[in-house]
C-alpha cells in the first residue's frame, strides 16, 4: 500500500544563543491510511518536533534543514504556507495536551467548530453549525446543543479535550496528529479519549500518529511504534515486536523502568543518569553513557537505523534479544 | 519492596478520625448563601509504623488536601488528627514544633519546593538551624552524609537548584524532607513531574530510604502503577470521601468498590497481547460543591440501584484489613462484582 505520509531524514534544528540544538536528526517513518504509529519517547527527544514539522507548526526559531515530507505524494516541505493551509485542519489536523492552546477563549465552541467547517468544507454557516452539533454529539458531550454556545472556560477539561477531538475531526482529516492528547487527563477520563479516538478511526479510517511517553497507551491504542531518543529514531516495529522483543537497549531500559499494575516487581530497573543536554552530545551513538553494551566503537560511530526482521529496525550494534 | 506488612503494634503513628475540611467558594451573590466546597468529607484511617498507605483519586478528590492537614499546612473544619497518639490541633506551639520535625512533606514539583537562590547545602542545612538540631559543626557533615544517602555526588553541595537536572532537583528535595530524620512522610505526588527513566531511580530511591531510615509513608497519588509498587496498604478517595480501603493484594485482586475496579481497570497495560475488557466509566466527577446525594459515585456507577440515591453507604469492614463504602458489598458477601455484567 502506498503510504499516506513517509518522512525520509528529516532535521529540524534550532538556533539558541547556546548554539544549534539537532531537534530532529535524521528521523525517517512511513505512516499507512488506517494506520496508528505511536511515537514515544521522554520529554526532549524531538517527538513533538517532528510531527509538529510535517505542519510547520514548530517553534519559529526552528528551521528544517534536510529532509522530505511526503503526503499523498505531494512534498508538503516544498510548499509556501498558503498552500500549507488547505493542509491543516482539512487533511492533516492536529489535538493537543492541553485544548486551551487549540481552542480560542473568546470564541463560543459552535462557532469555532464551525468555523473551521465553513472553511475547509465550504458550507454556509448553519449547515456548518448543523455539522458542529453533529460532531459534538459523536464525541459524547451531553447537552450538546447547549454546548455550542458556551466557552471554553465553561467546560471541563475532559470537555474541551472532547471539544477540540470534535473540531479536529470535523473535516474529516486523513491524518490526525495527537500529542499527548490524554496527559493532563485523568484515568477514567483518558480511558474514555482513547475509547473514543479508537471508534472514530474505525469509522473514518483515519491514520493516527500519538505522540506519547505513556507505554501503556502505546500498547493499547498503535499498530507500529517508533522509540526515539536524542533526535534520532532508536527502534521502530510493530507493537507486539517492541514490547516482546525489544532490541535497543534504551526501549529494553524503557520497559523494564516501569512500575506495572498487572505484576510484582521487586525493585524497577533504573536507566542511570539523564538525558543529555542537547549542547554537550556525547560523541557516537548518544545512549552510550547510559547503556550497558557500550562498547568502543559505539563511542567512535552512530550506528543507522537497520534492519533486524521483517518490520523491526534499531539503531544499535549490540541489539538484544535477537540473535545476529 | 516489603510487600507484607510489619507486625502491627499496638498504637498506630498516625490516627485520623472523621477528618473534615470544607473551603468557602466565593459566593456569586452577595444574598445567596454560602456554598461549601466539600474537599475531604468525613475521612478516617490510621497509618502504623512502617507503614505505606497509598492514597488514590482523581484530580479533586481531595487526596492532597488529606495531606496538608495532616502536616498543618492547612486547618480541618472538622476532625481529629492524632500523630504518636497526641492531638496535633491542641499542641501548643513549641510541642508542634518539635513534633513537626517528625513529619515531612515531599512535593511535586521538585523546582517549586527549592529555593532558587541558595546553593544546596544551604537549604538542606537550613531546617537544622532553625530547629537547632545536631551540633553547629556537626551539621555540614550531616548535609553531606544525606547527599550520600540520595545518591548524589558530594560536588552538589554547592551547586544552585537551576543547574541540576530534574531527578537530581528531586533528589534534593527528599534529601533535605529527611535530615530532619521524620518518622512520618507525606509525599505528594513526587515522581509526577518527571521522566519514566527518572521515575524508576526516585521511587527505588523511596523504596530503599523506607528501610534504611524505618520511615512512614503516605503515599499520595494518581498512579496506581506507582502506588501499587510502593504501599503495603491503599485507600481510595472519590470525591472527599474513602470508598475503599485495604491490603495492597487485596485492592488490586479483589477490589470490591464499583469505582476502585474502574480506576483499575482504566489503567493502560504496557502489553499489546492483553486484550482486556474495559470498564469505562460515564461521565465526569460531579462538582465537590454539590456532590450528589446518597452514593457521591452513583451518577457514574453501573450498578446504582434506587435507595444508592437517596442512603450514603458507610465505609464498612468486610475482613479485618478490608472496608469498603458501598451498598453493593454485603460483608457476608465478599465477593467482587460480577465482571460479566459489565459492558
Amino acid at each position: 500500500m502506498t503510504p499516506l505520509l513517509e518522512i525520509n531524514d528529516l532535521r529540524v534544528y534550532f538556533d539558541t544563543p547556546r548554539g544549534v540544538v539537532k531537534a530532529v536528526d535524521g528521523v525517517s517513518f512511513k505512516v499507512a491510511p488506517g494506520e496508528t504509529l505511536a511515537v514515544v519517547g521522554e520529554s526532549g527527544c524531538g517527538k513533538s518536533v517532528t510531527c509538529h514539522s510535517i505542519l510547520r507548526l514548530h517553534p519559529s526559531n526552528g528551521r528544517i534543514v534536510a529532509g522530505s515530507i511526503s503526503f499523498q505524494q505531494v512534498d508538503l516541505r516544498s510548499l509556501d504556507i498558503p498552500s500549507l493551509e488547505s493542509y491543516r485542519g482539512k487533511e492533516i489536523a492536529m489535538i493537543f495536551q492541553d485544548p486551551m492552546t487549540a481552542l480560542n477563549p473568546v470564541h463560543t465552541i459552535g462557532g469555532q467548530i464551525a468555523e473551521s467547517i465553513m472553511l475547509h468544507r465550504g458550507m454556509n454557516r448553519r449547515d456548518a453549525f448543523g455539522a458542529a452539533l453533529r460532531f459534538l454529539e459523536i464525541v459524547g458531550i451531553p447537552e450538546a446543543k447547549r454546548r455550542l454556545t458556551e466557552y471554553p472556560h465553561q467546560l471541563s477539561g475532559g470537555m474541551n479535550q472532547r471539544a477540540m477531538i470534535a473540531m479536529a475531526l470535523s473535516c474529516h482529516p486523513k491524518l490526525l496528529i495527537a500529542d499527548e492528547p490524554t496527559t493532563a487527563l485523568d484515568v477514567t477520563i483518558q480511558a474514555q479519549i482513547l475509547e473514543l479516538m479508537r471508534q472514530l478511526q474505525r469509522e473514518q479510517g483515519m491514520a493516527i500518529i500519538l505522540i506519547t511517553h505513556d507505554l501503556g497507551v502505546v500498547a493499547e491504542m498503535a499498530d507500529n511504534v517508533a522509540v526515539m531518543y536524542s533526535g534520532k529514531i532508536v527502534e521502530q516495529a510493530n507493537v507486539e515486536d517492541i514490547f516482546q522483543r525489544p532490541a535497543h537497549p534504551y526501549t529494553v531500559a524503557l520497559l523494564e523502568s516501569l512500575p506495572r499494575i498487572d505484576r510484582d516487581l521487586d525493585k524497577l530497573r533504573v536507566i542511570e543518569g539523564s538525558v543529555p543536554s542537547p549542547f554537550e552530545l556525547p560523541r557516537g551513538c548518544h545512549f552510550t553513557p547510559r547503556c550497558h553494551f557500550a562498547t568502543e566503537e559505539c563511542r567512535r560511530r552512530s550506528p543507522a537505523l537497520e534492519p533486524l526482521e521483517a518490520n523491526h529496525q534499531a539503531a544499535c550494534l549490540h541489539p538484544q534479544g535477537i540473535a545476529p | 519492596m516489603s510487600t507484607a506488612s510489619p507486625p502491627e503494634p499496638a498504637a498506630p503513628l498516625l490516627s485520623v478520625s472523621n477528618l473534615v475540611r470544607h473551603f468557602h467558594a466565593r459566593r456569586r451573590f452577595s444574598f445567596s448563601a454560602p456554598r461549601p466546597v466539600r474537599a475531604v468529607d468525613d475521612v478516617s484511617f490510621q497509618l502504623w509504623p512502617g507503614d505505606t498507605l497509598g492514597l488514590v483519586g482523581e484530580s479533586g478528590s481531595g487526596k492532597s488536601t488529606v495531606g496538608r492537614l495532616l502536616l498543618g499546612i492547612d486547618r480541618p473544619t472538622a476532625g481529629d488528627i492524632r500523630f504518636d497518639g497526641r492531638d496535633i490541633q491542641r499542641l501548643a506551639p513549641k510541642e508542634w514544633r518539635a513534633l513537626r520535625r517528625d513529619m515531612q512533606m515531599i512535593f511535586q514539583d521538585p523546582l517549586g519546593s527549592l529555593d532558587p537562590r541558595m546553593t544546596v547545602a544551604s537549604q538542606m542545612r537550613e531546617p537544622l538551624d532553625i530547629h537547632g538540631m545536631d551540633l553547629p559543626e556537626s551539621r555540614n557533615q550531616r548535609v553531606d552524609e544525606m547527599l550520600q544517602w540520595v545518591g548524589l555526588p558530594r560536588d552538589t553541595r554547592s551547586r544552585y537548584p537551576h543547574e541540576l537536572s530534574g531527578g537530581q532537583q528531586q533528589r534534593v528535595v527528599v534529601a533535605r524532607a529527611l535530615i530532619m530524620r521524620p518518622r512520618l512522610v507525606v509525599c505528594d505526588e513526587p515522581v509526577s513531574s518527571v521522566d519514566v527513566s527518572i521515575q524508576a531511580q526516585i521511587i527505588n530511591l523511596l523504596v530503599d530510604l523506607r528501610s534504611r531510615l524505618g520511615l512512614t509513608y503516605l503515599f499520595i497519588s494518581h498512579d496506581l502503577k506507582v502506588v501499587r509498587h510502593i504501599s503495603n496498604r491503599i485507600a481510595v478517595m472519590y470525591l472527599g470521601k474513602l470508598v475503599e480501603t485495604g491490603e495492597r493484594k487485596a485492592i488490586f485482586e479483589k477490589p470490591l468498590h464499583p469505582y476502585t475496579q474502574a480506576l483499575i481497570s482504566a489503567i493502560p497495560v504496557p502489553d499489546p497481547s492483553l486484550k482486556r475488557e474495559r470498564m469505562i466509566l460515564a461521565g465526569e466527577p460531579p462538582s465537590p460543591v454539590n456532590p450528589p446525594s446518597g452514593c457521591r459515585f452513583h451518577t457514574r456507577c453501573s450498578y446504582a440501584m434506587a435507595h444508592c440515591r437517596e442512603r450514603e453507604p458507610e465505609l464498612k469492614a468486610v475482613s479485618a484489613s478490608h472496608a469498603v463504602a458501598c451498598h453493593l458489598v454485603d460483608s457476608s458477601l465478599n465477593e467482587p462484582v460480577k465482571a460479566s455484567s459489565v459492558r
